[in-house]
């Protein structure tokens, strides 16, 4: 038996329309066309679409036109798990969505752009407000919560796929990466590797491919195929609950599985993590202050609205002394922060930052009243 | 450096580059210095190893040809063999003798010895293998030593095959990389096929079969039966899709620069019986071990049987060993080789009429021959996938013992392994009508445009090293 690569040898000279290379280019240059005039930008995928919450952004920059010239007005929205709307079976639902659907509707429209995540580190805020510098837009609305600020996140650039090293694809953002603590993880491969997947339709065009795979899959056989390592754990919604909970069902989950985990977090601010937080805090602001200033765009800094009367006194007491601290410092450096939290009543959460239906229309309204109040 | 990294097809393209544009005298330099760069990379300091080793044979092999004294050839022999095997034990076998002889010392109630704790340089099972067979050949006349010290360096640092093969011969590569090779159009063509077929092997399928293998073998204790098995089965392909990728890119990478490298793999999973499966599964290292140390000891003896099993049986333990300093890897050597012991007593065996297969020559001898060789090459495999002998005893033990119950979590790997066998007999049948050559320019385009596509959309978000890299 021959060899597992044994070869005839060609004869003669091949001429260009018979060499492999030619036609392998031009397919791939056909593909490149295909997939920019057939792969859709999203920038709110459905239930079905989304599948896993966790691994698909809503509005992140691959699934929206990112750098294209605009006429209207831009507001970024950049959240936690409460922005994304994590609980929403469709990003319509969301407040940002519901937000989106009003704001398009006025004179002049204003487009918004949901970049949120759950569980948005503080690396991941840093690379997010380099990338809305550089999208020119008109407003930015940090809408975070304690947890979103960690010292220990702002050290970890993930290289295994998640959506930070996805960012920090971009090489327009790599000289920025070069003064940043979050980039010393990120290698020169991941930044090439991320820069080809990011900037090539063709590269793009893996989202529809691996959401085709997700569709098929139950999520634990998604995790082995796959392959989504994360380097930090995160449990996938079973997709049969996205579609199916009610505001209600949501609760009583809520209280059952996630309460205690929570309120553990919220109790840990008063037991060590308030003074490495605002730390944390004192060192990335400044200098996300300086971007915004430099470079013309106007920002809020909003602490996350959450359901102050599920907190135990002690730990409201905790929550509350953090957001003030952490406004003196954002005041400090000229930055602008709001407190909404009185504003949502308790009826309206479902858990203790997460919204029912009528809660994220709540949360709509205020963000819209705010962004007419900012906008020129 | 990664082989599947784009850092290191930049690397590649500016050296390929590089090469063509400059003169062969400083062409060759580019080489050696690209070599020792993807060698230094992950750790500058072992590419003092990778000198010490070219120099030492380097200079005993002048010597031994330059002299004829028997006695004093030997001894410059046991120099290079000294320093070289030296070199692998102190940094690949230390701290596992180190560790064993604690054990025995904790018997003896006697104070353990500190291990070194040394990281193991990738690659230096391969290239000591390589400069060793230049110096044992030279000392067997087999071969002539060269004068030119870049060039010797460039065959034993050659950054294609530097880190996990295949392991070449002088009187095949040192030819090649003393002038300047002229590749074809043809050479490129095939060179990069070969290197994308490998990359889709390994980031494609391998990786993806070892998304199971690692969660399965981790708790091989609450596995069920078929789990166990499928995960077993997967191991093997990942390991020779894993191995056989490396090999396709480094031979497809030598011949984008004009050189050819020897083939490693020749469809090992449809050997007939064991000693068949050696014959096709790295095969370079196989060869190694037959021409340097089986033959050294003596070979095979139509009068000695006994001795012959033994030598059969020495030399698996070494090539077990030569995998890694652990018991599973030991074991690993020791089945093997008593598994082609048990053949060859088996075919020999003076009841029977002839010397030829074992299932004689009717038409369902050979299926059945390769399923038994298959079941047995699996089996053994048990120990190469598991850390531990305790994990490979679970999981052998768990498949005969353990429930009969399947979990649906695995199906798509099912579904993969039953394509793969069907793909590798496919292959291993009718190879004539694979060969892609044959095939008009667009047609051969597409596949490799398939091949890009498969390698960006399919591969899975964590992309592991070459399992061989360990070794």
């Amino acid at each position: 038996m021959a060899s597992e690569h044994t070869a005839h040898q060609p004869k003669g000279r091949p001429g260009i329309l018979h060499s492999s290379f030619t036609w392998f280019v031009l397919m791939l240059l056909g593909l490149e066309w295909l997939a920019a005039a057939n792969v859709p930008y999203h920038n709110d995928p459905t239930a079905a679409e989304v599948v896993r919450l966790e691994r698909k952004r809503r509005g992140w920059p691959e699934y929206v036109a990112g750098g294209s010239e605009r006429e209207r007005p831009l507001v970024v929205i950049i959240s936690n798990s409460q922005g994304y709307g994590r609980e929403m079976p469709d990003a319509t639902q969301t407040w940002a969505g519901q937000l989106r659907a009003s704001l398009v509707q006025r004179d002049p429209p204003i487009d918004i752009e949901n970049w949120s995540s759950a569980g948005l580190h503080t690396g991941e805020i840093e690379l997010l407000s380099m990338q809305a510098v550089e999208r020119r837009a008109d407003l930015v609305l940090y809408i975070l919560a304690h947890r979103n600020v960690d010292l220990k996140g702002y050290v970890t650039l993930n290289t295994v796929g998640t959506d930070i090293s996805l960012l920090a694809g971009r090489p327009s953002l790599w000289s920025a990466l070069g003064d940043s603590e979050v980039g010393r993880r990120a290698d020169w491969d991941d930044l090439l590797t991320r820069a080809i997947l990011l900037n090539l339709q063709f590269g793009r065009a893996r989202m529809p491919v691996l959401d085709y795979w997700a569709k098929h899959l139950t999520n634990a056989q998604e995790e082995l195929v796959l392959g989504h390592v994360r380097a930090q754990e995160r449990k996938p919604i079973d997709k049969d609950e996205i579609e199916t909970l009610t505001d209600e069902e949501m609760r009583r989950a809520w209280e059952k599985k996630g309460k205690a985990s929570v309120f553990e977090r919220v109790a840990r601010l008063h037991t060590g993590e308030f003074e490495s937080r605002l730390e944390t805090l004192r060192r990335v602001h400044p200098p996300l202050q300086r971007r915004h200033d430099a470079n013309g765009v106007p920002y809020l800094w909003i602490w996350v609205p959450t359901d102050v009367w599920q907190l135990p006194p002690e730990d409201l007491a905790a929550a509350q002394a953090f957001r003030a601290r952490g406004s003196e410092i954002i005041a400090a450096s000229g930055g602008r922060t709001q407190e909404w939290s009185e504003r949502v009543p308790s009826d309206q959460f479902i858990s203790l930052n997460h919204f029912t239906r009528r809660g994220h229309a709540t949360m709509a309204e205020l963000v819209e009243e705010l962004i007419l109040d900012a906008l020129p | 450096m990664r082989f599947h990294s784009v850092v290191f097809f930049l690397f590649f393209g500016v050296v390929l580059l590089l090469r063509h544009l400059l003169p062969w005298r400083v062409g060759r330099l580019v080489l050696l210095a690209a070599s020792y760069t993807f060698y230094g990379a992950a750790n500058p300091w072992y590419c003092l190893l990778l000198f010490s080793s070219t120099a030492v044979d380097f200079v005993v092999a002048q010597r031994i040809h330059a002299n004829d004294d028997a006695r004093r050839r030997r001894r410059l022999l046991y120099v290079s063999l000294a320093v070289n095997l030296g070199l692998l034990g102190v940094f690949k076998y230390a701290d596992f003798g180190i560790a064993n002889l604690n054990v025995l010392f904790g018997w003896l109630g006697a104070e353990p010895l500190e291990t070194l704790g040394w990281l193991l340089p990738v690659g230096i099972s391969f290239y000591t293998f390589q400069t060793l067979s230049y110096t044992i050949d030279v000392y067997r006349r087999q071969t002539e030593p060269t004068r030119d010290f870049a060039g010797f360096a460039l065959y034993v640092a050659y950054f294609p095959q530097l880190v996990a093969g295949p392991i070449e011969r002088a009187h095949r590569l040192l030819p090649q990389l003393l002038t300047k090779a002229a590749p074809t159009v043809q050479d490129v063509e095939l060179g990069f096929q070969r290197v994308l077929w490998g990359l889709t092997k390994k980031l494609v399928l391998a990786d993806r079969l070892g998304l199971m293998v690692a969660p399965v073998y981790g708790a091989a204790s609450e596995q069920p039966a078929p789990v166990l098995i499928v995960a077993t089965l997967c191991f093997s392909f990942q390991l020779y899709l894993d191995f056989s990728a490396y090999t396709d890119i480094a031979i497809g990478l030598a011949r984008m620069m004009g050189v050819t490298l020897c083939e490693n793999f020749r469809w090992p999973f449809l050997a007939r019986n064991p000693s068949d499966f050696w014959n096709r599964w790295h095969m370079t290292l196989t060869q190694w071990f037959r021409d340097y140390v089986y033959l050294s000891l003596g070979g095979t003896r139509r009068r000695a049987p006994v001795l012959t099993l033994l030598h059969l049986v020495t030399v698996m333990t070494l090539v077990g060993l030569w995998h890694g300093a652990a018991w599973n890897f030991v074991a690993f050597g020791v089945l093997s080789g008593l598994e082609i012991a048990g053949y060859t007593v088996l075919r020999t065996a003076p009841w029977r009429r002839s010397r030829g297969p074992l299932f004689g020559n009717r038409w369902w001898s050979t299926p059945l021959a390769v399923l038994c060789a298959f079941f047995t090459i699996n089996m053994t495999m048990v120990f190469f996938a598991s850390d531990s002998l305790g994990t490979a005893f679970d999981v052998i033990g768990g498949m005969f013992t353990h429930a009969w119950q399947w979990q649906p979590v695995y199906d798509v790997h099912l579904k993969i392994v039953l394509i793969l066998i069907a793909v590798h007999v496919w292959h291993g049948v009718f190879h004539e009508a694979r060969e892609e050559r044959t095939l008009p320019a667009p047609v051969r385009g597409a596949f490799w445009v398939a091949m890009v596509a498969a390698i960006t959309w399919a591969t899975p978000q964590a992309t592991q090293p070459f399992i061989y890299f360990q070794f």
